[in-house]
């Protein structure tokens, strides 16, 4: 471990999670809500449901939100473990519950909460693993 | 019997791009400049990586095998069961990408997809106040209005 190299790693990947992780949630939010908008593709005409999806408001921010979720992760892929990011990611299903919670006006019930609070317990011991567990192959172990 | 095929599918399809994609960026240079100049180039570099895009196409596998399953089973029953990628991304961490997974992610990533289940499998109370439905407008489908804030990767992706 060298924690002078590690430190800047850490810090560089906390900063791209939490990027990742509120592109993801903020992206299904807005997505969701461009989607419940949208008439129901069964019921109306091919060619009204594309003009209703290209003129939604919602969607093209929805969608560049995505855009960055994925990169963030697939860049974060070059120096950190899968088994570190993937798991770290997934506090979206918490962020997303709580933006259910105070921006949508969900009411959750207790066992959902339980959820939440073992997901932040579940990330937080992964984040505290090391971001990389084996050599870069240009640079060697760091971390 | 169709419903743990499309799951089964799913779980393996998200897991294979997520290999993919890790394997096809940690074989190439760290990527550490992202300044707006260099974004372009960095960008440029990730949609190169015959494994990313592999990986890309196995999201996309696993996306449209997320929305059979969804036709089949609930969102609240689809979204927990896929939560299972997880577990199968750290197996294939470990054993493909040879990633040295300490006991401390192990218990981790199972709080991770314990809470991934509890969160997802109930259904919020719907809130007070509800959108009026516009005339020839309809929602999502019943059961799944709500349940559908709930789900991270609703591109497919994770999800």
């Amino acid at each position: 471990m060298n924690g002078s190299q590690s430190t800047p790693r850490r810090s560089r990947t906390v900063t791209f999670l939490v990027i990742a992780v509120l592109a993801n949630s903020f992206g299904n939010l807005v997505l969701s809500e461009g989607m419940a908008r949208m008439p129901s593709f069964f019921e109306v005409p091919f060619d009204r449901y594309l003009i209703a999806l290209l003129t939604n408001p919602f969607l093209l921010p929805g969608a560049a939100l995505m855009a960055i979720y994925t990169l963030t992760q697939v860049s974060l892929f070059s120096w950190a473990d899968l088994s570190y990011v993937v798991p770290c990611v997934a506090s979206s299903y918490a962020v997303t519950t709580l933006l259910g919670e105070f921006v949508l006006g969900e009411r959750g019930e207790l066992i959902r909460w339980f959820g939440v609070v073992l997901i932040f317990i579940g990330v937080t011991m992964v984040i505290e693993t090391p971001v990389a567990t084996k050599p870069h192959p240009d640079q060697g172990f760091q971390c | 019997m169709l419903k743990w095929i499309l799951i089964v599918f799913t779980v393996l399809a998200s897991s294979a791009g997520d290999i993919l994609c890790a394997k096809g960026m940690s074989e190439g240079p760290e990527l550490q400049d992202f300044r707006p100049a260099k974004i372009g180039r960095d960008l440029g570099y990730i949609v190169t990586r015959r494994k990313v895009i592999l990986g890309w196409m196995f999201y996309a596998l696993s996306f449209f095998s997320l929305l059979g399953l969804l036709s089949v089973a609930k969102l609240t029953v689809a979204v927990p069961a896929t939560a299972l990628s997880f577990v199968i991304d750290t197996i294939g961490a470990r054993f493909i990408l040879h990633e040295h997974v300490p006991w401390k992610r192990w218990v981790g990533v199972i709080c991770v997809t314990a809470g991934v289940v509890l969160a997802v499998r109930t259904h919020p109370k719907p809130p007070a106040l509800t959108r009026p439905a516009g005339a020839g407008y309809a929602s999502v489908h019943p059961g799944q209005d709500q349940a559908s804030h709930n789900h991270p990767g609703a591109h497919g992706f994770h999800d």
